[in-house]
C-alpha cells in the first residue's frame, strides 16, 4: 500500500469520527427539544382542560388565559427551534444541509432576501441565497461593513430595519468563524424580530456552521476516497 | 369524542412540520398534501373538518386548489384557511376570491393559527 492510500485512510477514517460525534451531539439537542416541546404540549393541554370544565371567577380565568397564552407562545418557540434543529441535522448532503438552512431563513425568520457565505482564505463565496442577491454586492464587498464586522468580531450584529443589512449571523465551529449569514430583508408585513428570531439566529450560528462544516468534511472524503481509489 | 381532521397542505416540509407540532396539543387528526393536486383529491377521500392551504406550490397553487375544493359538492363547505408570505391586500383579495375562509401569514404565529382553527371547528377556547 503506497503512502499517499495510507494518508487517505488516516484521513477518512478521522473525518468519519468528527461528523459521526456531530451527528451524536446534535441528535441529543435535538431529543432535548423534543421532550421538552412534549411536556409544554401536555402542560398546555392540562390548563386548557381545567379552563373548560371549572367554572372559574373572572380574576382566575382571566389568569388561566393568560397562562395558557404564555405556553402557546413557549410551544411555538420550542416547535420552530424542533423543526430548525432537525433540518440542519438532517443530512450531512452539501446540497441538503444549505436547502435546510434556506428552509428556516424563508419559513421560520421570515425573509426572501438572504445569502449564506463561506469563508476561505479571506474570500467570501456566496453558497447559496434568496432574492436578488449576488457575492460581489457592496454590502458584502465592503470590508468596513456589517458583514465583515460580524466575520472579524464572531458576534450576531443588527442592522437598521430600513439599512442594506439586517442581520448578520457568523457561522462559527470551535469559536472560528467559516462564514456567515447576511439577512439583507424581511417580509413586508414582518416589522420587527421577535425573541424566537434571536433564538434561531443563536441556533443557525452554530448549528448551521458546523452541519455546513460537517457537509464539507463530507464532501472532502468522497472525493479523497475517489483519489484514493 | 372523534377527533377532528385537518389537512396540512404545503410544499415545504419545514411549514408541514411546525404546523403538525403546533396541532399535537390537540385532539386533531394530521394528514398531509404537498401540492395543489393532492390536496384536492385528500380533500375528497379524507374528508378534512379544516383545511390549511400554502398558496405558492408546484404543479398547482394554493389558489386554484380553493377553487375546485369549492367547486365539488362533497368539498365545498370545508373551512378553508390560507398560509401565506405574502400579506399585501392583492394577495388577500385573491385569496377570498378563490373561496378560502381566512388567512395567516409566516412565519406562522401558533397562538392565532390555533385561535383560527378552534373558530372555524367551533371549539371552546377559540
Amino acid at each position: 500500500m503506497n503512502t499517499s492510500v495510507q494518508i487517505a485512510e488516516v484521513y477518512v477514517d478521522k473525518s468519519q469520527q468528527e461528523i459521526q460525534q456531530e451527528i451524536i451531539g446534535l441528535r441529543t439537542e435535538n431529543e432535548r427539544l423534543r421532550r421538552a416541546q412534549e411536556d409544554l404540549n401536555t402542560e398546555n393541554a392540562r390548563l386548557h382542560e381545567q379552563l373548560t370544565t371549572t367554572v372559574a371567577t373572572d380574576g382566575s380565568e382571566t389568569e388561566l388565559l393568560r397562562q395558557i397564552a404564555t405556553l402557546q407562545e413557549y410551544a411555538t418557540r420550542l416547535a420552530n427551534l424542533y423543526v430548525a434543529s432537525y433540518q440542519l441535522q438532517g443530512s450531512v448532503t452539501r446540497q441538503r444541509v444549505l436547502a435546510g438552512i434556506s428552509e428556516i431563513l424563508i419559513n421560520l425568520v421570515g425573509s426572501e432576501d438572504f445569502g449564506v457565505y463561506e469563508l476561505r482564505d479571506d474570500v467570501l463565496t456566496l453558497a447559496c441565497s434568496f432574492g436578488p442577491v449576488d457575492d460581489d454586492s457592496i454590502s458584502v464587498r465592503d470590508r468596513t461593513g456589517m458583514v465583515w464586522r460580524a466575520i472579524e468580531t464572531g458576534e450576531l450584529l443588527l442592522g437598521r430595519p430600513d439599512g442594506d443589512v439586517v442581520v448578520c449571523i457568523p457561522l462559527k465551529v470551535d469559536g472560528t468563524v467559516n462564514g456567515v449569514i447576511a439577512i439583507f430583508s424581511l417580509l413586508a408585513h414582518k416589522t420587527e424580530l421577535a425573541p424566537l428570531d434571536h433564538e434561531l439566529f443563536a441556533l443557525l450560528g452554530t448549528h448551521a456552521a458546523t452541519a455546513l462544516y460537517s457537509s464539507t468534511l463530507q464532501l472532502r472524503l468522497v472525493e479523497g476516497s475517489r483519489h484514493a481509489a | 369524542m372523534k377527533p377532528k381532521k385537518i389537512l396540512l397542505v404545503d410544499d415545504s416540509n419545514t411549514i408541514l412540520m411546525v404546523e403538525r407540532m403546533m396541532l399535537m396539543k390537540g385532539p386533531y387528526e394530521v394528514v398531509t398534501a404537498s401540492d395543489g393536486l393532492e390536496a384536492i383529491a385528500k380533500a375528497g377521500s379524507e374528508q378534512p373538518d379544516l383545511i390549511l392551504m400554502d398558496v405558492v406550490m408546484p404543479n398547482m397553487d394554493g389558489f386554484e386548489a380553493v377553487r375546485q375544493i369549492r367547486s365539488h359538492e362533497a368539498t365545498r363547505s370545508i373551512p378553508v384557511i390560507m398560509v401565506t408570505t405574502r400579506s399585501e391586500a392583492v394577495n388577500v383579495e385573491n385569496g377570498f376570491e378563490s373561496g378560502c375562509n381566512d388567512y395567516v401569514v409566516k412565519p406562522i404565529n401558533g397562538t392565532e393559527l390555533l385561535s383560527k382553527l378552534r373558530s372555524y371547528l367551533g371549539e371552546a377556547g377559540a
